[in-house]
């Protein structure tokens, strides 16, 4: 399966993630001229060679008439700011419409079109969700917006262009401590930042500064099929994108593009001792685990202590199925606390077919991966097969393959 | 009592705490990792005479990038008021290798020396500050001359100076070159100093005053006059001062 894995360790801007694909493209510079030719107004975008810790990437600039967005922080939310005090500024502010009128008439696809509006619905309902207001009431800054929109347009193209069939995404790294900007004080990650990664693994770490910010965020929210670690998979091409500060890690989002061609997936193993239930207790609980979505439930005999002979149950589930299986082994248990193993779980590739065979309908169970593959029939196919002709399992099997 | 905004010289050449407070421009930039906040620390905190910390930011900032000769200045420039004159060498050599013009850092090599009392290396290093701007030129041919004065040797380039030098601001180097050059008497500048508002000016006219005193023979004088310099001691970190208190107090 073609697999884009990103890498981000040090956060996420619009300009890294366009920097860190571009680097993926065999015609980078083609891209870019791409990029220029595309109508976003005022927008020249630029690419250089940078260098940090050692390690070469690529950085994105985007000048709107000439200016780029030079903060000391790259972050937007100094600029998508209401227009609550526009009697600051001379310069123009636009609105959701306006924005959604300049994707309108850029020249790309009307996928691609649909995802940069996608992604910057995400940004205006982070903002209009922040600041308290209607989504239709948010304004943002002139050259905050088009930079972002430069940078949204670059991610999306380049998605659109590299095409992977499921993108993972690292628990994001956001920074820690405050920024200073035009709304006052405010925590990092910013509440806009903060809003998008819901339901996002992040984490604060050890680096004072904002690391992630709400154009960055919005792009990973949306075309992450996953977050988590990087799966087993054969890389095809690595790109560097480069912010604009440094720090004592090297500033960048890491892209891989590969295949995964074994299968590898994220299950969640489930603990609990027990000494004080009976055995049709503990096979009722299992049979109630099973219908809760456990993929697999079994019991370990466990010595445990004041010399008591007890037991260890041990669940496995994906992860979707975790707060209802935690609730299913609270209520069938007499255990006080369970306890939560996330699991890497490398599994071969499975397909069944159905089988017609003088005796009925046989389920065969196919697998493959890491070199291997096998087959069997489904038991319960050849039991009743075996039960029918008054034969042994092996025997059943044997009347199946010989037909 | 005015509240205390920069370190005293004894907080950071001796063992006085700090008592300074940060900036809220201080605390923001503690406020983030990254290598521009750190040096812009560094910076800031030297704006506070507070060297020692500063020398601490500007070391966090070299674990980030080493290659910013602007960065091992900065460094440098604190550890030479901190009297760390290996240190600061180094870091001056360092800008040297980075491809910092040998005219920018040949200025604080030269202070570097005249501090460590080598006198020849000094008037050497504050040679390959010329040609340079009259503005430049005045502090070069001041320091220059002093270094020559104490190393006994003739200050040469005392005859590049001229009377229509467009010194800019740099008028205390001015009165004492024109002293070291003979347009001006020592008693003349020293009775124009008793008028001077700025406490810097004053320091680095009688500072000059004060090594030529000694160079003609008249200790007694330069004695007194340094007494009195000591008093202006709120600008401790300009050169001049901290001149005078390391002819007074360093065994190098």
């Amino acid at each position: 399966m073609k697999t884009l894995y990103l890498d981000c360790g040090m956060g996420a801007a619009g300009d890294m993630l366009t920097a860190a694909l571009l680097e993926l493209l065999p015609d980078q510079d083609g891209f870019i001229e791409e990029m220029n030719a595309l109508g976003i107004p005022d927008v020249n975008i630029t690419k250089e060679a940078s260098v940090k810790c050692g390690i070469r990437g690529t950085h994105i600039s985007v000048t709107v008439g000439g200016i780029e967005e030079v903060t000391d922080i790259p972050h937007e939310h100094g600029h998508h700011h209401e227009h609550e005090h526009a009697e600051d500024h001379a310069h123009h502010h636009s609105g959701m419409h306006e924005i959604a009128h300049i994707i309108e008439h850029l020249k790309l696809s009307s996928k691609v079109k649909a995802d940069v509006l996608a992604v910057y619905s995400l940004i205006a309902e982070a903002e209009s969700h922040v600041h308290g207001v209607p989504v239709t009431d948010i304004h943002f800054h002139e050259v905050g917006t088009m930079d972002a929109v430069a940078d949204i347009t670059a991610v999306c193209l380049l998605m659109d262009r590299l095409a992977p069939q499921q993108v993972i995404v690292s628990p994001v790294h956001v920074g820690s401590g405050h920024v200073k900007c035009a709304h006052g004080i405010l925590p990092v990650p910013a509440p806009a930042t903060a809003y998008i990664l819901k339901d996002v693994p992040i984490y604060g770490g050890g680096v004072r500064g904002e690391l992630c910010t709400p154009t960055g965020a919005a792009l990973l929210k949306y075309f992450a099929t996953d977050f988590g670690s990087m799966p087993v998979m054969k890389t095809q091409a690595i790109g560097y994108g480069m912010g604009k500060k440094d720090f004592e890690a090297a500033n960048c989002v890491r892209a891989l593009l590969g295949e995964t061609t074994d299968k590898q997936d994220r299950v969640f193993e489930f603990h609990c001792n027990v000494d004080d239930m009976t055995a049709e207790e503990i096979g009722y609980a299992i049979d109630r685990l099973f219908e809760a979505g456990a993929l697999e439930v079994f019991t370990v005999p466990a010595g445990m202590k004041k010399s008591r002979p007890g037991t260890l149950i041990c669940i496995l589930c994906r992860e979707q199925d975790k707060e209802t299986i935690v609730k299913t082994i609270f209520k069938h248990t007499t255990t006080i606390g369970i306890r939560e193993i996330p699991c890497n779980r490398f599994v071969l590739e499975r397909s069944v077919t159905t089988m017609q065979t003088p005796f009925g309908d046989v389920r065969r169970k196919d697998s493959a991966g890491y070199g291997i593959s096998r087959t069997k029939y489904e038991y319960d196919d050849l039991s009743r097969i075996a039960k029918e002709q008054g034969v042994s399992i092996a025997e059943a099997k044997g009347l199946i393959e010989e037909k | 009592m005015a509240e205390q905004i920069r370190a005293s010289l004894n907080s950071q050449l001796g063992n006085e705490p700090c008592t300074i407070e940060d900036t809220e421009d201080i605390f923001w930039l503690r406020e983030s990792d990254d290598y521009q906040s750190r040096f812009q620390l560094g910076r800031a905190l030297s704006a506070q005479y507070r060297f020692k910390d500063a020398v601490t930011a500007f070391e966090s900032a070299l674990r980030i990038k080493r290659d910013d000769w602007k960065l091992w200045y900065s460094l440098s420039g604190a550890n030479l008021t901190l009297r760390r004159f290996p240190e600061a060498l180094d870091g001056y050599k360092r800008c040297l290798s980075l491809g910092a013009d040998e005219k920018t850092v040949a200025f604080p090599l030269g202070i570097a020396a005249y501090l460590r009392k080598d006198y020849t290396a000094a008037a050497e290093w504050f040679e390959k500050c010329i040609p340079c701007g009259d503005e430049m030129l005045i502090s070069v041919l001041y320091w220059h001359t002093l270094a020559c004065y104490r190393a006994e040797t003739e200050p040469t380039l005392l005859g590049a100076y001229h009377t229509d030098m467009k010194v800019g601001h740099h008028m205390a180097y001015r009165l004492a070159v024109s002293v070291f050059k003979g347009e001006t008497t020592w008693e003349q500048a020293v009775s124009q100093l008793e008028s001077e508002k700025s406490e810097l000016d004053y320091v680095i006219t009688l500072y000059g005053i004060c090594v030529y005193l000694e160079t003609i023979g008249k200790k007694d004088e330069s004695r007194r006059y340094i007494s009195l310099l000591f008093k202006k001691e709120s600008v401790w970190p300009c050169i001049s001062y901290l001149a005078a208190w390391n002819d007074r107090n360093a065994a190098i």
